[in-house]
Order: structure tokens, then C-alpha cells, then sequence
């Protein structure tokens, strides 16, 4: 229905020159209207005279201003009728028009059958040709649904106000230099004063160690294009000088003018627990490896002191000393388990030779095996930047496999060769081998493999497990090929330069 | 003053009695003249022994092998004598603290008796 349909306005013009009307429902915002006509010269008291207060109004006023009378019926020349104590207002905003022949734009609240309704008033004088103020015209825009909207935004913004108000984790309104909003939690992990924060003294770059800058600025690129940022571990200057470990995490809010809100949680007793199991583990080592290396010192001590024609004694002792390098080596699996389960297992990089790596490692297994016998294929002519010892580990562990799980078979194939930006190492045997399904278990820590009868070969399970890690941590791979009954080939696959 | 420096003499401290007697035992059947200290008592009493190496446990019983190592670095007269860590500690840690005290190498424990005189004679010639 249109309005104009409703509303004769040209005729309404014939009656009274100075009628104005504010037709405006074509615009949705406006959806509410009402006139004052005013035949009468503006008189004071007159004002409150129910005819001066006749109206028009169209479909969506009475909905909000007349009572339950048919639209069409009301529209023109009704009274209106006002529900709400507030109504008085509403005729004292008439009567400052009138009286000050000035506009008045005021948001009211009308309640209507005990609903409440927002309406906001914009109330304009008519002036006649000598200035004289002979009539209102005014549109009321019902602000409802726009109050509601505002109620759930306050709400919602009550409870953001309570998440960060809570004070459980630190919670900081930010851009790349200031700090605009910050949680009791934040300044109590930086140790500063909610005065410091009004006074604008705690600055990003003052409270952030020189060390950690560069990892800011990469989280900072990351937020700044994905709008989050994952969150990193990072150290904070308090106000004292001492430094504070926290994890922190931000989200953009705004990009122009930038603002962001970072999440922080200070993780000290997080990180002294992780440095307790660190000095654990080396502890752990120290205390485990002093009595072995008290007997292993004298063993071969006895050994040296031995006559050579005590060929029975010098035999005992060959074997405690086998037994104590075996020792070693699973003192030494065990710790390098501890140390990946807290994530500690490091790696030192040199640079070095690879071949000659491959043939120190070779020679040194043709010295104490002499059931098979290990040669060595073709040559990467390559260094390698890595952690020789852990290396080391890695390919002395491919080899003792070779060994173990090829019982009379005597070759064994250490095969080198070399890609762009890789080395291969290929370590052969023609032993046992490994049926599909446990080829891909192998590399898991503890797993062992068990042949058709049950019957397991001693160790923990922890070599490949342990070896797969180290090649993990220099950017490498470790696979398996194998055929059961034909022998294994495992390819340790490394990067030449590493980042 | 630097006495004359004994072309075989070296200084050991290491906190295990035990470990210390068989490095003496060890480095002594070699040809080596061994002073051992299970801590550092005084900075004199190297600097008399006038020692071609020092073998420094890395995790002593209240001292810190490394800071010892430091300690050596800032005298006039032991600082150009070559520290060798020994310790059961991790390699990955060992490296990094031979570098940030100035220590020549490590060796790790338990060690094979070849692979001590063969380390030893390494940073003596």
C-alpha cells in the first residue's frame, strides 16, 4: 500500500496552505509519520487544546501511536492517543517547538500495550510568510529493532568486558606501538600499574627482549595478513628488569586504524617444570653413566694389566667390556627417548665429509663383526652440513639391524650416492626382511617385530624410533623397502645444506 | 712467571676419586705426569704443576666445569694452556659449553682407555 494512497496529500494542501507533510516512507528508516495541522493562530495556552493536537498519521505510526483502529480510517485528522507516563514529554516537545520555533530531535519511549517501543522524534516548526510558528510537522522513526540490536551489542560487549575482566589470562587492546587497553592479568605479568598503562609508559618495544623482536615482527606479518596470528613463546621485560616467559596469542580487530587483541599467558611454572625435566634427563645421565664409566675405566684397566698369555682372563674381560658398551648404548636410547618426549632432542651442525663419514663408520663395525661383511658401494662426493654424532647414530643403528636381522646371510651393501641437494645412504641386506604390515610400524617407538612362530629378537624397540627422529629434525627421510625372505633396503635420504 | 712448561704433565679434576685414579692409572701407563684435584682448590697450585693440559670434568660436585674453564681463560698464565671437558653429559651440550668457555674439545664418558690417551695426545701435540 502507498502511502499517497492513504494520505491525499494534494488535497490536505488545498485545505491548508501551510499544511507540510514529511512523505518520507519511501525511505524505509522513515517508516513512521505524523502532522500537526494548525488552523489557528499560535497561541500558548492553545497548544494543549486536544484540536491543536489533531494529527496525521500513516500506517506504521498508528501502529505505534493509535489504538487498534483500522490504518485507513486513521489516518487523517486522529488524535493521537498516548499510552506511556511519557507522553507529556512528547506534547512538551510540541509546545518547545512552538514556543522556541526551534527543532527538536529527541529519542522517546512509548509504551503500547505494555510493549515498549523507541521512537525517534524529529519535530520541525511551521513558520507562516512573518516567521510565526503556526504548526509542527514531524516524522518519527521507530528505533525498535535498532534499540534491541544496540541491547545485544551492549550485552554482548558486557560479556567481552567480563571475559577480559575476569582476569584469567592477560588481554591487551594494542597496535604496533601502543598499548590502549590492557587486563589486570597483563600488567600483572609485566609488573606494571594500571596508572603505567594510563600514563602510556609500557611501550611494546621497551617491554619486548631484543632477542624475540624478530619472532614479533614475523607473527605481527601473519596477523597482518591472516587476521589471527598462531601463538608463540616469547619473554617480556617486567618493570623490575626481570624477564617473564609467556605464550601469546592476537587477533586483529580492526586493519585501519590498526588495533589487535592479544591473549597472554605467562607460562613460568610451565617452563621450570619443562627446565626440571631437562636437568632430570642430564642428571639422569650423569648418575647413570659414572658408575659405568667406573667400570669400564678399570675393566680395560685389568685388561691392560693382563698378560698376554692369560688368553682366559683377557677373554672375561673382553666380555664385560661388551657388555658394558652395551650398557652404554641403551642408557643412551633410553635418554634420547626422554628427550624427544620433551621435545629436547637438539642437533649441533658441522660440516663434513660424507663418504669418509660412511667408511670411518664401516670400518669401525668390520673391527667387531666378523659374521658378515659390510662393503661399501659407489660415493656421494659430497659434505654435509649435520649433527655428525647423531648421524652417526642413525647409520650405526641401520647397520646393526642389517646385522641382527640377517643371521647367515653374509653380505651386507652400503650403497652411496647423491642427488642435487641430497645424499643417499642405502644400507642392504639380504636377511629376513619385513612383511608389509610391519613396515610401517617399525619407525613407531617400542614396536617390535615377531616372526610367524613368536619369536622376537632381543632389544627395546627404540633404534629406528629414535633414528627416524633424528633424520625428522635435519629435514630428511628414512624409508624401507623389503620383501620378506629377500632382505630390507633402508634409504636414509639427507639435505646437503640445511637451513 | 711461566716456569718452564713440562712437556708431559697434566692436571685433572674430576669429583668421582674413581674416575680420577683410573685417568691417572691411564694417562700415567702412557708416559703422562698426572696431578688429579677432585675440585679446583686453587688457581696456584695448577699454575706450579705448570700442566700441558687440563682435563676438567664439565658437572663437579658444587663447581661448574665451564666457569673453572672461564676462570682458566682470564689468567695471564693458564690461559693458553688447553682445556679438555670430560663429562657424561649429552653431546649436544657438551659442544655448545666447549665453545662458550673456550675449551679445546670433550670427551664423553664412558670412554674407551685408547680413545683418552688418543684425545689427550691430540691437544698435546
Amino acid at each position: 500500500m502507498q502511502l499517497d494512497d492513504l494520505f491525499p496529500i494534494d488535497e490536505l494542501f488545498k485545505v491548508h496552505p501551510l499544511m507540510v507533510a514529511c512523505i518520507t516512507n519511501s525511505l524505509p528508516m522513515f517508516n513512521s509519520l505524523f502532522i500537526r495541522l494548525n488552523n489557528h493562530p499560535i497561541d500558548s495556552d492553545k497548544i494543549m487544546d486536544d484540536k491543536l493536537l489533531q494529527t496525521a498519521l500513516n500506517g506504521s505510526a498508528v501502529t505505534v501511536f493509535a489504538e487498534g483502529k483500522d490504518p485507513k480510517r486513521t489516518i487523517v485528522y486522529h488524535r493521537l492517543p498516548f499510552f506511556s507516563p511519557k507522553t507529556n514529554l512528547l506534547l512538551e516537545l510540541k509546545r518547545e517547538v512552538i514556543e522556541t520555533g526551534k527543532s527538536v530531535r529527541r529519542e522517546v519511549e512509548i509504551i503500547k500495550y505494555n510493549k515498549i517501543y523507541y521512537v525517534f522524534l524529529n519535530l520541525e516548526p511551521i513558520k507562516d510568510e512573518t516567521g510565526q510558528v503556526v504548526g509542527v510537522a514531524g516524522t518519527a522513526v521507530d528505533i525498535t529493532r535498532s534499540k534491541k540490536y544496540q541491547g545485544d551489542l551492549l550485552k554482548s560487549e558486557e560479556r567481552s568486558r567480563r571475559l577480559i575482566d575476569s582476569n584469567i589470562i592477560g588481554v591487551v587492546i594494542a597496535d604496533t606501538v601502543k598499548i590502549y587497553e590492557a587486563n589486570e592479568a597483563f600488567l600483572k605479568i609485566i609488573g606494571y600499574s594500571k596508572d603505567d598503562l594510563k600514563k602510556n609508559k609500557i611501550k611494546w618495544k621497551k617491554i619486548t627482549p631484543i632477542e624475540w623482536q624478530e619472532s614479533d615482527q614475523k607473527a605481527m606479518e601473519e596477523l597482518l595478513k591472516s587476521g589471527i596470528n598462531t601463538p608463540i613463546e616469547k619473554e617480556f621485560f617486567r618493570k623490575d628488569g626481570s624477564r617473564v616467559p609467556v605464550l601469546v596469542g592476537a587477533a586483529m580487530i580492526e586493519a585501519d586504524p590498526l588495533r589487535w587483541v592479544s591473549f597472554v599467558l605467562d607460562i613460568y611454572d610451565q617452563k621450570l617444570m619443562e627446565k626440571r625435566k631437562d636437568d632430570f634427563v642430564s642428571m639422569s645421565s650423569h648418575e647413570l653413566k659414572t658408575p659405568v664409566t667406573i667400570l669400564k675405566a678399570y675393566s680395560q684397566i685389568l685388561q691392560k694389566l693382563s698378560s698376554p698369555n692369560r688368553t682366559e682372563t683377557l677373554g672375561y674381560l673382553n666380555k664385560m667390556n661388551a657388555q658394558i658398551t652395551r650398557l652404554t648404548k641403551i642408557i643412551n636410547d633410553l635418554l634420547d627417548i626422554s628427550k624427544i618426549r620433551v621435545g629436547k632432542l637438539v642437533t649441533v651442525n658441522e660440516r663434513f665429509s660424507f663418504d669418509q663419514f660412511a667408511e670411518e663408520i664401516v670400518n669401525n663395525f668390520r673391527l667387531t663383526v666378523n659374521t658378515h661383511t659390510i662393503k661399501i658401494i659407489g660415493k656421494t662426493g659430497k659434505e654435509i652440513c649435520a649433527d655428525r654424532d647423531r648421524i652417526g647414530q642413525v647409520i650405526n643403528n641401520l647397520i646393526s639391524n642389517a646385522v641382527k636381522y640377517s643371521p647367515g646371510k653374509e653380505k651386507i651393501q652400503i650403497i652411496l650416492e647423491s642427488e642435487t641437494d641430497n645424499v643417499i645412504l642405502k644400507v642392504k641386506d639380504f636377511g629376513l626382511g619385513i612383511s608389509k604390515a610391519n613396515q610401517e610400524k617399525i619407525f613407531q617407538s617400542f614396536y617390535r617385530v615377531f616372526d610367524e612362530k613368536g619369536a622376537s629378537f632381543p632389544g627395546l624397540g627404540i633404534g629406528l624410533f629414535i633414528a627416524s627422529e633424528i633424520v625428522r629434525l635435519h629435514h630428511g627421510t628414512l624409508l624401507v623397502d623389503s620383501k620378506k625372505g629377500k632382505g630390507s633396503v633402508f634409504t636414509l635420504t639427507l639435505p646437503i645444506n640445511r637451513q | 712467571m711461566i716456569k718452564n712448561l713440562s712437556e708431559k704433565n697434566i692436571y685433572v679434576i674430576d669429583d668421582e676419586p674413581d674416575i680420577l685414579e683410573a685417568v691417572k692409572i691411564i694417562l700415567e701407563d702412557a708416559g703422562y705426569s698426572v696431578k688429579a684435584a677432585q675440585y679446583l682448590e686453587s688457581v696456584d697450585e695448577i699454575i706450579d704443576f705448570s700442566p700441558r693440559l687440563i682435563i676438567l670434568d664439565a658437572l663437579l660436585n658444587g663447581q661448574s666445569g665451564p666457569d673453572i674453564c672461564i676462570l682458566f681463560k682470564k689468567s695471564a698464565v693458564l690461559q693458553n694452556i688447553p682445556v679438555l671437558l670430560l663429562s657424561a653429559l649429552p653431546a649436544s651440550k657438551l659442544k655448545l659449553m666447549v665453545t662458550s668457555c673456550g675449551a679445546v674439545g670433550y670427551l664423553q664418558k664412558p670412554f674407551d682407555l685408547d680413545t683418552l690417551t688418543a684425545t689427550v695426545k691430540k691437544y698435546l701435540s
